[in-house]
C-alpha cells in the first residue's frame, strides 16, 4: 500500500501537501502552516532574539521569505526544516544588522542568577527547598544560555526545547552531524561550569 | 662554549622537553576526558553510536561523568521548563495576514525566474 493510502499521513506528507497547494496558488493552505508553526519558530527565535517584539518581527519576516521561496521548495527535506533553517538565518542577520553577535536583552534571567545570593528573600516565601533549586537551577541555566556563541545556542535550543534529531539539526544549520554534535557538547559543557558550584553542594547548603 | 655552559643548555633543553612532554600528556588527558564526556552528551541524547556504548557506561561509572551526567539533565531540564512558550502578541496573526495578502498567489507567478535570493539556501538532497 502506498504511503498514506489508508488516509493516515506522516507530519512531513501532510505539509507537503500543504505546500504544494501553497505552490499551486493555495494561499489558505500556507495560513494552516503559519498557524501550525508561528508558536514553534516563535519559541525558537524568542531563544537567539530576546526581545519580543524583534523576535516576533523576525518570524514575521521568515514567513513571508519562506512564503516567497516556496516555489523552489522540492521535499526533499521536511518543511519545518527548511522554515528553521530561513528563521535561524532570519535571525542571525537581524542580529548582524542591529549590531549584535549576541542578544543584551539578557538582564531578566541573569539579574534572577545573581538574586539568588539573596536567598533570605526566596527563603521568605516557604517554598520548598527543592522548587528553590530549581529556580537557581534554571535562572543558571538561562544566563550561560544568553553568553553563548550562537552556534551553540542554536545547537542546544534545537535539541532540547524542540527535541530534533542530530541529523535533522544538521540539516537545518547545515553542517555536519559530528559538528552538531561536538556543537551541543561544548554548549552544555560551557553551561555545566556554571551549574558545577550548586551541583556540588548539598540542596539544604545551597543558600 | 664551555663544557659548563654546554651542560647548563643541555639541562635546559632537557627541561624543555620534559615540560612539553608533561604538556602533551595533560593534553592528551584533557581530549580523552573531554571525548568521554561528549560520549556522555550524545548518549543523553540517544544518539551514541553502539560502538562507543561500553566506554560511555565505563565513563559514567566516574565521579566526573556522573556529575556531567547530572548537569546535562538539569541542563535539559531547564531549558524546557523555561516560560517562553512561544506566545505571539494579539495582532501578530494580522499583521502577518496583511503582509501575506500583498503578496502574489504562486500560480500567477509561474514560469518566472526567481529574483529572491533563498535564505535558506538549497538544503542537501536525501
Amino acid at each position: 500500500m502506498l504511503p498514506g493510502a489508508s488516509g493516515v499521513r506522516t507530519e512531513r506528507e501532510s505539509d507537503q501537501l500543504l505546500v504544494e497547494r501553497v505552490q499551486a496558488g493555495d494561499k489558505r493552505a500556507f495560513d494552516v502552516l503559519v498557524s501550525k508553526y508561528q508558536r514553534r519558530l516563535m519559541r525558537l527565535v524568542s531563544r537567539l532574539v530576546h526581545d519580543t517584539a524583534e523576535a516576533e518581527d523576525v518570524v514575521q519576516e521568515t514567513f513571508i521569505k519562506a512564503y516567497r521561496a516556496l516555489r523552489h521548495f522540492r521535499g526533499d527535506a521536511a518543511f519545518y526544516t527548511w522554515l528553521y533553517r530561513i528563521g535561524i538565518n532570519t535571525a542571525k542577520n537581524y542580529l548582524v544588522t542591529q549590531g549584535r553577535r549576541t542578544p543584551t536583552a539578557s538582564d531578566t534571567d541573569a539579574e534572577q542568577a545573581e538574586s539568588f545570593d539573596d536567598g533570605h528573600r526566596l527563603r521568605d516565601n516557604n517554598t520548598p527547598e527543592s522548587v528553590l533549586a530549581s529556580k537557581q537551577i534554571a535562572a543558571t541555566v538561562n544566563a550561560a544560555m544568553d553568553v553563548l556563541p550562537i552556534e551553540l545556542r542554536t545547537a542546544i535550543v534545537l535539541r532540547e526545547i524542540e527535541g530534533l534529531s542530530y541529523e535533522e539539526i544538521s540539516e537545518i544549520m547545515a553542517c555536519p552531524i559530528g559538528t552538531v554534535r561536538s556543537r551541543i557538547f561544548r554548549a552544555r559543557e560551557v553551561i555545566a561550569e556554571k551549574l558545577k558550584p550548586l551541583l556540588d553542594m548539598p540542596i539544604d547548603k545551597r543558600w | 662554549m664551555s663544557m659548563g655552559n654546554g651542560i647548563v643548555a643541555l639541562g635546559f633543553r632537557t627541561d624543555l622537553r620534559f615540560r612539553s612532554t608533561l604538556l602533551d600528556m595533560a593534553g592528551s588527558i584533557m581530549d580523552t576526558h573531554a571525548r568521554l564526556h561528549e560520549n556522555i552528551s550524545a548518549l543523553a541524547d540517544g544518539e551514541l553510536a553502539a560502538s562507543e556504548l561500553e566506554l560511555a557506561f565505563a565513563a559514567l561509572d566516574t565521579p566526573a561523568g556522573r556529575l556531567a551526567w547530572d548537569a546535562y539533565q538539569h541542563i535539559g531540564h531547564a531549558l524546557r521548563s523555561a516560560p517562553s512558550d512561544g506566545e505571539l502578541s494579539a495582532g501578530f496573526e494580522a499583521r502577518l495576514a496583511s503582509r501575506l495578502a500583498g503578496e502574489t498567489a504562486h500560480q500567477s507567478e509561474a514560469g518566472q525566474a526567481a529574483t529572491t535570493p533563498l535564505e535558506a539556501g538549497f538544503l542537501p538532497q536525501r
